[in-house]
């Protein structure tokens, strides 16, 4: 049996998260030796479809076309996926805002359960995801027939984009259940990299004190690094940035190559948002700050003093 | 209107789990419990619904031992009007809650029912979508503003990159994100009112539902230790040990 | 003999955690060093009903009994607010007890109400330079004049003169020499704290800045006789009234105190590494903090017996006095230890507990020393002659 993959668009692109939802499903096809199947709910997506024959590890696209799968409204996209489950062992999705809303829809009208921010495959039947904050790795083992997942984006490499060659088969977009309207959106005007697949994220704490020395201080560092920015909890609260820059438990879960934290102390809430950094770098005048004990780099020193002076060293 | 609202006990956040040294589970004896704090922000959007004259009555749902109790009599002091407890001592994943839930909303025929996002013990976040899809009902997760208007719930969610805005058509599902509200304190005379207020217990059984587990752990680890790196002594040092050592530069 | 915290006494120490994780150590470091009042505190507080906890609902209160009121103050005290969280609202707790079982109907629902909504803060003048433990030597005047009493006279380490707009008086209205006895001729005065005519200077101390302590020099204070409580040279039986609950509460808060001390050390002793292993590990450090552990449980279940006794209206005096002494010292002990678990940190104040240890002076040397008490264990409870 095959293995679906549930992508996410917006109608023009692949979303980021896609492509590590289907590394995953090519790992549990090694299990399984099932073929990975990509599925494009969208309105006037073709050009989705087209990108998404590509990905390396994708057999077929299966492409279902209506205005009401235009806006990846939740109960519209699950109804389509329902209607062509059957012939897949497991159904994938990237722990997204898009896939966490969709695949437990899904799991709950197959009568099974999902498992939420797989990090790694062990077997057809048995993941591994984290708990209590990542505090905690759990190996779960499913036992109902289809397994529905969702994939934290930050545990598998992305796919290849090219070297895939599927075909497209057009499939019929299930009704539109009708019980919700897309009214807007707003999304945040980003000419920086996206936080979640950044190679470089340059966060601010609340040592920053304030917005306008968010901006002052930590931009041009993120400008010369070409750089996400993101934030601890406790500078969105104070109102430095907004909510989406947040890294933690409860915010992005983020793993760049490299993660710079600046006037973060590191509570155990942020600390599970960016601890896959490979390279942690931490900026603080606090000695103890628990940033310390996970940051490969330590800089003790007054990050006023510090950071412009990193961004004065780059420039040269 | 009534509103349900779905609140787990979990171990508290502040508390750093250990795992049993049998990898069997996490040792949460003698530890502190609190409401889920995604459940805290659903129980003070509700009953500021109630407080704006929107809902009528806010019925509290939370499903487990029976210490559950506690958490739903601080749902209660902070404005709640009923609360069921379905009481069981078998261990309940998101699928089987989301059972449970289904069966209360369709004996008390709500026209909301909140949930938090996720609880921070599982980090599911399944429990919410999965009834409402039980249920057949419209979902808006993540919520960060809820309005009801003209028989519709409209509802501002986050999503990655920014936020969206939803009109649902009633009765619907509203998952809670951090930034919907700051939950109150419970006060004390609104904790001595709460002690008159009815709980109910009942048991799956009653509900017809089949709890049992679809999940099996296997194992519980504690994360690879990250060994902690070096102090630089300054940003200059920084810099080299960056371009040279970590290659990220 | 249940020895648990029932439904509602666990509901109340949830809830003030909840209230007292926002004001977190650094922000009683930062009252430590500028003295402010903690003003957002008592605040919040007041606003979520918790200063009425032992106060008749009549009036606002929700009429709990002092056990639930302890269980709140040592859970406040435990957050690492110690005594500076604890002191600034002790006073609207129990303070104003002898209002509300001696006061007119007319006095209660004029005094009560504001005070447990945080609206007045209230002082405590009793003690004198020169009559603390000894009461019925005190000084201060209280004569009357048509309808006011006038009084004068001084008073030292009345808590939160500084931003009290009430205060609790007593004075004597019948000189010593003309009283039946000693303990006649007090009486016994709520009213305004008029700056015009009492100069309160605050006394440098120790330690809890942030609660001040001063001296009151009171220069013809015009009380109204509405402002008596109760009759007049009987104030003396009307404060004894207190003298308990204020012994109970106290320990509370010492053993909270003790309990954060205990806390930061246990912490600090599993995360510091030298020589290779925690320090936790060796046996010298942690046999003190066990210790430290025992003599706060025992002490605390003295605590619970007293309020117990009280709310059952059953004698309590030696096991208030008993809770007072016990927890105090336990607090200190633990306090103490805390700093050489900490080694050189404890000494620095950003690790809190040298500030703690400053507080732990606090419940020691108040309301009542410790030699007071054994002498009065000696004597009431050992049968043994009084030696004073």
């Amino acid at each position: 049996m095959s293995i679906l993959v549930v992508g996410e668009h917006d109608n023009a692109t692949i979303k980021g998260g896609t492509l590590n939802a289907v590394t995953a499903a090519a790992v549990i096809s090694l299990f399984t030796g099932g073929e990975t199947h990509l599925l494009i709910a969208g309105h006037n997506a073709q050009s989705v479809a087209e990108a998404g024959t590509k990905i390396a590890g994708v057999s077929k696209v299966l492409l279902a076309d209506a205005p009401h799968l235009a806006e990846g409204l939740a109960e519209n996209v699950e109804a389509t996926v329902l209607s062509i489950a059957n012939g897949y062992s497991h159904i994938v999705l990237p722990a997204t805002a898009y896939g966490k809303s969709i695949a437990p829809r899904i799991a709950a009208r197959l009568d099974v359960a999902q498992m939420s921010d797989i990090i790694a495959v062990e077997s057809a039947d048995t993941f591994v995801r984290p708990v209590y904050a990542g505090n905690v790795i759990a190996t779960v083992r499913s036992g109902d027939s289809t397994k529905v997942v969702t994939v934290r984006t930050t545990g598998f490499d992305a796919a290849a984009t090219d070297g895939g060659s599927a075909s497209i088969e057009k499939i019929a977009a299930a009704p539109d259940a009708g019980v919700s309207q897309f009214l807007n959106r707003q999304v945040t005007k980003l000419d920086r990299p996206e936080l979640t697949s950044a190679d470089v994220v340059v966060s601010g704490g609340r040592g920053l004190g304030s917005a306008e020395n968010y901006t002052r201080i930590l931009e041009p560092l993120a400008d010369k690094l070409g750089g996400a920015l993101g934030a601890s909890r406790a500078a969105v609260d104070a109102g430095f940035v907004p909510n989406d820059y947040q890294v933690g438990q409860t915010g992005k879960i983020v793993a760049p190559e490299l993660y710079i934290a600046v006037g973060i102390s590191g509570a155990i809430q942020h600390l599970a948002g960016m601890k896959d950094s490979k390279v942690i770098v931490a900026v603080n005048k606090d000695a103890e700050a628990p940033i310390f004990s996970v940051a490969d780099y330590g800089v003790v020193d007054d990050l006023f003093v510090a950071v412009p002076e990193w961004v004065d060293l780059l420039s040269q | 209107m009534r509103v349900i609202v779905a609140v787990k006990r979990v171990v508290d956040y502040n508390v750093k789990v250990r795992v049993r040294s049998d990898g069997g589970g996490v040792d949460i004896a003698n530890v502190k419990m609190s409401m889920n704090p995604f459940d805290e922000i659903a129980v003070e959007e509700a009953v500021r619904l109630k407080e704006a004259g929107v809902a009528a009555e806010v019925v509290v749902v939370s499903a487990g031992v029976a210490q559950c109790q506690e958490t739903l009599r601080t749902a209660l002091a902070m404005g709640a009007d009923r609360a069921i407890l379905i009481e069981t001592n078998e261990e309940l994943q998101p699928l089987a809650v989301a059972k449970l839930l289904n069966a209360i909303v369709d004996k008390e025929q709500p026209q909301l029912i909140i949930f938090g996002k996720q609880a921070i013990d599982d980090d599911s976040n399944q429990t919410g979508q999965m009834m409402a899809a039980l249920a057949s009902l419209p979902q808006a997760t993540f919520a960060s503003r809820l309005q009801i208007a003209d028989g519709r719930a409209i509802v501002s969610r986050e999503i990655d990159g920014g936020a969206e805005t939803l009109s649902l058509a009633l009765p619907a599902v509203v998952t809670t994100d951090l930034r919907l509200n700051e939950p109150r304190y419970v006060t004390l005379p609104n904790l001595m009112k709460a002690k008159k207020k009815p709980m109910e217990t009942v048991r799956p059984e009653d509900l017809a539902v089949d709890v049992r587990p679809r999940l099996t752990t296997l194992r519980l680890a504690e994360p690879p230790k990250r060994c902690a790196g070096v102090i630089v002594p300054d940003v200059k040092t920084l810099v080299e040990k960056l371009k040279s050592e970590a290659k990220v530069l | 003999m249940n020895f648990d915290l029932n439904e509602d006494q666990q509901s109340i120490k949830a809830s003030i955690e909840k209230v007292c994780e926002k004001f977190d150590d650094e922000y009683w470091l930062e009252r430590d060093r500028s003295g402010e009042f903690p003003h957002d505190f008592h605040q919040t507080l007041a606003e979520n009903g918790w200063l009425g906890i032992a106060m008749s609902p009549e009036y606002g209160g929700s009429g709990l009994g002092m056990t639930e009121a302890a269980v709140m103050m040592q859970t406040i005290s435990a957050s690492g607010a110690g005594l500076s969280g604890a002191s600034a609202v002790h006073m609207n707790i129990f303070g104003l007890n002898p209002v509300q079982v001696f006061g007119s109907s007319a006095q209660k629902n004029r005094f009560l109400p504001p005070l447990i909504r945080g609206e007045d803060k209230a002082c405590f003048a009793v003690t004198e330079p020169d009559a603390g433990l000894d009461t019925t030597h005190l000084k201060t005047q209280a004569v009357r004049e048509g309808d006011h009493y006038v009084v004068t006279g001084r008073k030292i380490w009345i808590s939160t003169a500084q931003v009290a707009n009430k205060m609790l008086i007593i004075a004597r209205t019948t000189a010593l020499e003309k009283a039946a006895k000693p303990t006649d001729g007090l009486s016994l005065f709520y009213t305004d704290l008029d700056r015009s005519r009492v100069e309160v200077r605050e006394i440098e101390k120790m330690g809890r800045k942030a609660v001040d302590s001063n001296m009151l020099f009171i220069d013809g204070l015009r009380v109204p006789i509405d402002d008596m409580i109760g009759e007049e040279g009987h104030g003396f039986k009307y404060l004894l009234h207190g003298l308990n609950p204020e012994r109970i509460l106290i320990a509370s808060e010492a053993i909270g105190l003790g309990q954060a001390a205990l806390r930061r050390a246990t912490q600090y002793a599993k995360e510091r590494v030298v020589f290779g292993r925690p320090i936790g590990q060796n046996q010298a450090i942690q046999h003190p903090l066990a210790q430290a552990w025992m003599q706060l449980e025992a002490a605390n279940l003295m605590v619970m017996k007293a309020a117990t006794l009280y709310d059952s209206g059953k004698p309590c005096g030696a096991e208030a006095n008993s809770a007072k002494y016990l927890a105090a010292e336990a607090a200190f002990q633990s306090c103490q230890t805390a700093i050489a678990t900490l080694g050189g940190m404890g000494y620095a104040k950003e690790y809190h507990v040298e500030r703690y240890l400053r507080e732990s002076f606090i419940p020691r040397l108040a309301p009542v020393s410790p030699q007071m008490i054994m002498c009065f264990i000696a004597e009431k409870v050992l049968g043994l002659p009084k030696s004073y």
